[in-house]
């Protein structure tokens, strides 16, 4: 008993050295996409923040045309006599 | 397989055709060969069961079913330990309703937060208390795997819905031609209306560029142009203004030129054209020459009348 013991313990070990083998790696699998999935979503910031800054910027110019053509409608609603 | 949701008691449907109606079940179970299936909007706990050819139910279900009726897990803990799926992988896939906009899939994106804590709680919880640990532990890892795909899919749907969005700005460009257009109907009249204004600016400040010598093709220039139709475009009226103020110039050039020689020929204007050049040079400060001059004019005029 002693010996099947002493035996069966290094068994029983290398099972538990194994999985845990296997849980390391699944943690370091699950770590590896975790990181990626964080590297990616900084790149989407980043160039979603860029987009949304170019966006923003056609915006405020179309906004200050438009604030330029409601001038010049009520100037021309005002004075008509200068446009005809 | 007669199993019931353990979270909130309800019966699990084992049939795909016809779907449940949403809020009625919490699971779907999947016939062989086919794809797991869920309805999103059913139940945030729902529970995915796959049936074998044999007819046996197998994978995550029949896992907690089988730890629900051992009795080793707690209720919540059993429903999330592996079989309650609180992600819809397959949702962006399948083409739910919330998933198409991008506001659908941000909202399950931010949904999936406040599962994934509770999941890991109960899992957690689980662990602690039962002594099949590595049963749990098996269920957990694949829940973790599939969670971290299921995030994955749903951060892919998000992206490439903003990234389409994006990319689209068909209405930024139609806000803009429509702006560009209204632009050019206002400046339209107005360049109409400045235009002269420049041009004959430009024209008297640059007359040493004008001929005055090309009167009569300029002239004729003018009935040309004035006959022809002008186009709208500021290049031909710019050519047309400029042309029309030249011709103007023109034309009181030669009309100051007819003036100037009847003047010339009326003997007692010449005279006082003749005394005001001198005075001129008076002023001027070169005596002698002007004196010459004035006298060789006067010469020159006493001369033609004693012709005439």
């Amino acid at each position: 008993m002693g010996r099947g013991g002493g035996m069966g313990n290094p068994v029983n070990v290398g099972i538990a050295v194994q999985a845990d083998w296997e849980n390391r790696e699944f943690i370091s699998n699950i770590s590896l996409n975790v990181r990626r999935l964080f590297d990616f979503l900084l790149r989407f910031e980043a160039t979603t923040k860029s987009k949304l800054a170019s966006l923003n910027e056609k915006l405020d110019i179309l906004e200050r045309k438009l604030e330029v053509l409601e001038v010049q409608v009520s100037s021309a609603t005002t004075n008509p006599s200068v446009f005809n | 397989m007669n199993t019931s949701c353990l979270k909130t008691n309800k019966t699990l449907h084992t049939r795909i055709q016809p779907a449940p109606p949403p809020g009625t079940c919490c699971a779907i179970v999947v016939k062989p060969g086919q794809r797991e299936r869920r309805i999103a909007t059913c139940c945030p706990t729902a529970i995915l069961l796959k049936r074998s050819s044999r007819g046996e139910c197998v994978g995550r279900g029949e896992m907690d079913a089988k730890a629900g009726e051992a009795g080793m897990q707690p209720p919540g803990a059993a429903s999330t330990s592996g079989a309650a799926v609180p992600f819809g992988r397959s949702s962006s896939r399948i083409g739910a309703p919330g998933a198409e906009s991008f506001d659908g899939a941000l909202r399950e994106l931010k949904d999936l937060r406040s599962q994934l804590h509770e999941a890991a709680d109960c899992c957690e919880k689980a662990f602690r208390n039962t002594e099949k640990k590595k049963l749990i532990l098996e269920g957990t890892k694949s829940y973790i795997c599939d969670a971290v795909v299921a995030v994955i899919d749903h951060l892919g749907t998000v992206s490439s819905n903003l990234e389409h969005k994006l990319q689209e700005k068909t209405d930024v460009t139609q806000i803009e031609r429509k702006i560009n257009f209204l632009k050019q109907l206002f400046e339209g009249p107005k360049r109409k209306m400045v235009l002269p204004l420049e041009i004959t600016g430009s024209s008297l400040s640059g007359a040493t560029t004008l001929k005055p010598y090309d009167v009569q093709p300029a002239i004729g220039k003018e009935h040309t142009m004035a006959s022809a139709s002008f186009d709208d475009s500021p290049r031909t009226l710019r050519r047309s203004f400029s042309f029309r103020a030249e011709n103007q110039i023109n034309q009181m050039l030669l009309k100051l030129c007819t003036d100037f020689v009847t003047i010339y020929l009326d003997q007692k204007k010449m005279i006082f054209i003749c005394t005001s050049f001198q005075d001129v040079h008076i002023i001027l400060g070169d005596h002698k020459k002007k004196a010459n001059q004035g006298s060789n004019i006067l010469s020159f005029l006493k001369k033609t009348r004693r012709q005439s």
